[in-house]
């Protein structure tokens, strides 16, 4: 077993902890074990690249966090500016601070829930003679040591400028304010999971985890493009306005210590939010210390969970694959299809976020487009060709729809006497053109048609009709494999191929789709063109072999 | 479809599987006729999963020849399976659905109707208990309850013949009793269940003949009185250990406790 060098530092507080009657061999065993343990797994933000999924296939032992700290100190780099700024000190080291605590936040969550909420460990230590309260530090300590490893990357820049611009003094304050915002974060975190596992089941508050991951997926890819429009905040002018509602915005409290420290305060209340910085984190840390034995007890609500699907989802199940397919074996498959892209977390967490960023990317690109005359130029544009976007989705979530945490199951497809696989993919894919692409693409055309008025409704339905001949190519172009049969790890393999690929694709429909507006009556010939071309090619694709019927 | 008298649901002649340079079975041949539930027995890793999952067609690389009602399994032709239902020794599922949305999807995938296998499923079901879990995630469900389900999506179809790889496995006292007198029925009925298990006692009780194999090889072939008659032994647990050379039993349960009271 590896000796890590967070340990030797933990050495150092040996006295400490034997102080407070903790047994310090123990407490570093067990944090030993479990960071070899980490060594093999992927942190969520990195999830994405093919580079840490390989690594953790091959259970390389570098643990995949360390490596990705990197990537934290770039995203950090965002708040060099503001850290930069000498005038109106307390706007700018709150803001700076709002963003660290943010990103520390999400990561908190996406990343680390999983230490916190790990109950695996439970057989191995709750059935040993090890007292609860060791194992509740051991936890601590072991999401302590990541929280400070991901804090000090992410601010490694603000702490480098903040040194080259204010000097030592305001660095030791900042390096001081970063670990109180550690503390309040994973104390207000773990006291929040407590409150959520007090009154709903396990599986609520990990469905709640799992839409903060996507949330944090998304945030990273769109966050730099809106950075550009942020700047133009610096050009206004700034007066502190003392308000109740502050007191409750810890970014605040923390800007107002280095108001207090390096500036000239004007008024009472600075210091009182100043004061909040030391005080809050210290009572909830403490609070949080405290409950750490009964949120232990908590845990175990995690492994016992139940959720019943009702009548009328069912019903309305049925109806809606009916509306899909005609075929019983089909629809069927449609069910099937439909219930794992909607349940299975690892896929939502995967496809949703370019989901969202199909509705999100037209917009965002409309606004840098036109940032002055918002809204006015636009709707005689045909920006509303940007609902092409869809069609980036579409190869991810053909060939995720492969892949499946349960992919072993997939033993059925053999022990059973289906002729032919055709209506099986064909169900599932219409389940991802129905219960995926269908209802952002109808929020898309809501959103459109406010910007660019009714008289677009062509476009939009000669858009829809694309996707499906798009679908139809993306299941020529991935890997064949029966639905929700591989490792998530075996699915990427092509992907960054065929999101150019469909890139090109798309911006080549667009094309089309512009050239065809252009003549008269061109987008009604386009679209019967493309009605047929796409039924033709189904029928090609999902035909089933004459041999086998 | 049954199989008249004296002719084999199930034929294996010469069957060898090798993974890599590993001979997993080394021409393993028997006949198995209708109505006859065969315990199919062996240590750990003599090769039964691996039986079962040839004659089912999970594993391609064979050879000799597996004949099942009739049909070469490595012909290609899938239809055969509609006759055959199979329990898996590790509890494998789609956990991200409910109860009723797999059986209905394995339904289908066996070629019922809708209506059919969502019928057929809610009745076993009820009858096994798990009503009020229906419409929950498999997820949800402890070892037990996913075995019972298994169970029933490997009888939704009527099948002829049975592959169940440690059926009982998780079920409480009640179920095993439910499931033992099932497979009695089931064999009455003219169906062909093929057996495989650990728990020598249920082996000995329900199995109208029994076939050891131990590595790779079938090592005995018959019915219980005939397994006692050859061993010189009572139980089957006893022929067991005879038939597969070990004996050593007591002297390694001796130097264990030796070690555990170790200071």
């Amino acid at each position: 077993m590896r000796e890590f060098y967070s340990l030797r530092i933990l050495d150092r507080f040996q006295g400490a902890l034997e102080a407070a009657s903790y047994d310090y061999g123990l407490l570093r065993k067990i944090l030993q074990v479990q960071l070899t343990m980490d060594s093999r797994r992927v942190p969520a933000i990195l999830s994405r690249t093919r580079k840490g999924r390989n690594n953790a296939s091959l259970g390389v032992d570098h643990n995949a966090f360390i490596r990705s700290l990197w990537f934290y100190a770039l995203l950090g780099a965002i708040v060099i500016p503001v850290v930069m700024m000498t005038r109106h000190i307390l706007f700018f080291m709150s803001s700076g601070m709002a963003i660290l605590m943010f990103l520390v936040m999400l990561s908190m969550i996406s990343d680390f829930s999983s230490v916190l909420l790990d109950i695996r460990d439970r057989t191995l230590l709750a059935t040993k003679p090890v007292p609860t309260k060791t194992i509740a530090m051991a936890r601590t300590l072991h999401i302590g040591i990541y929280l400070s490893l991901m804090t000090a990357a992410l601010s490694a820049p603000a702490l480098v400028t903040a040194i080259i611009g204010h000097g030592i003094t305001f660095f030791l304050v900042l390096a001081a304010m970063l670990v109180l915002m550690d503390l309040l974060i994973m104390a207000l975190t773990a006291l929040f999971y407590f409150l959520i596992l007090r009154y709903f089941d396990g599986e609520r508050l990990k469905d709640f985890i799992n839409y903060v991951q996507i949330g944090l997926s998304m945030m990273m890819t769109i966050g730099y493009q809106l950075v550009g429009h942020s700047f133009q905040l610096f050009k206004t002018h700034i007066v502190f306005h003392p308000a109740w509602w502050q007191l409750v915005i810890p970014p605040l409290w923390f800007g107002a210590v280095f108001e207090v420290l390096f500036s000239h305060p004007r008024g009472s209340e600075v210091f009182v939010l100043a004061a909040l910085a030391l005080v809050v984190p210290a009572v909830v840390y403490g609070l949080y210390l405290r409950s750490m034995p009964a949120f232990e007890r908590r845990l175990e609500k995690l492994a016992a969970t139940s959720k019943q699907t009702g009548h009328l989802s069912q019903a309305w199940q049925s109806l809606y694959s009916t509306l899909f397919c005609r075929n019983p074996v089909e629809r069927q498959a449609f069910v099937f299809g439909a219930a794992m892209m909607t349940r299975e977390r690892d896929f939502k967490l995967k496809v949703y976020p370019m989901l969202t960023m199909a509705i999100l990317f037209p917009l965002i690109m409309m606004v840098n487009a036109s940032p002055h005359h918002l809204m006015q130029g636009l709707s005689s544009s045909h920006w509303y060709l940007s609902i092409y976007f869809l069609g980036l989705v579409i190869p991810s979530a053909v060939v995720m729809m492969q892949s499946s945490q349960y992919y072993k199951a997939a033993w059925i497809y053999q022990t059973t006497p289906l002729p032919s696989s055709a209506l099986l993919h064909k169900g599932v894919l219409k389940a991802c053109l129905g219960r995926l692409i269908l209802p952002v693409y109808l929020v898309e055309t809501v959103i459109f048609i406010a910007i660019f008025g009714p008289g677009i409704w062509m476009n939009l339905i000669v858009a829809y009709a694309a996707t499906w001949l798009l679908a139809v190519i993306a299941v020529l172009a991935a890997p064949q494999n029966l639905p929700f049969s591989v490792p998530y790890q075996m699915a990427q393999q092509r992907q960054t191929y065929l999101f150019f690929l469909f890139g090109a694709l798309s911006l080549g429909f667009a094309a089309i789709q512009y050239a065809a507006s252009l003549v008269p009556f061109g987008l009604y010939g386009y679209f019967v063109v493309l009605v047929i071309v796409t039924a033709w090619s189904w029928r090609k694709v999902f035909g089933i072999p004459a041999s086998v019927q | 479809m049954l199989a008249s008298n004296g002719e084999s649901v199930i034929s294996l002649r010469n069957l060898s599987v090798s993974y890599g340079n590993t001979k997993v079975l080394d021409e393993v041949n028997f006949e198995v006729q209708a109505g006859q539930i065969i315990g199919y027995i062996g240590p750990n890793g003599a090769g039964k999963s691996t039986t079962i999952k040839a004659i089912l067609g999970l594993i391609s690389g064979y050879s000799g020849t597996i004949t099942i009602l009739g049909h070469d399994v490595a012909s290609g032709n899938v239809a055969y399976k509609a006759q055959v239902g199979y329990v898996p020794e590790s509890a494998e599922l789609y956990e991200a659905l409910t109860a009723e949305e797999y059986l209905n999807f394995v339904g289908i995938l066996y070629g019922l109707s809708e209506d059919r296998a969502a019928h057929k499923a809610q009745a076993l079901i009820q009858l096994f208990g798990l009503d009020e879990a229906y419409r929950s995630r498999l997820s949800s469900y402890s070892k037990g309850m996913k075995q019972k389900v298994l169970l029933i999506s490997s009888l939704l179809h009527n099948p002829d013949i049975l592959f169940l790889d440690e059926p009982l496995s998780g079920l409480d006292a009640n179920s095993v009793m439910v499931v033992k007198d099932l497979m009695a029925e089931l064999a009455k009925a003219g169906k062909t269940i093929f057996y495989s298990s650990h728990i020598m006692d249920v082996v000995e009780k329900i199995s109208n003949r029994i076939i050891l194999l131990n590595h790779g090889t079938v090592v005995a072939d018959g019915d219980f009185a005939s397994l006692q008659d050859r061993a010189h032994e009572e139980s089957l647990e006893e022929i067991f250990g005879h038939m597969t050379g070990f004996l050593e039993h007591q002297n390694i349960a001796h130097h264990a406790l030796e070690i555990i009271q170790d200071h």
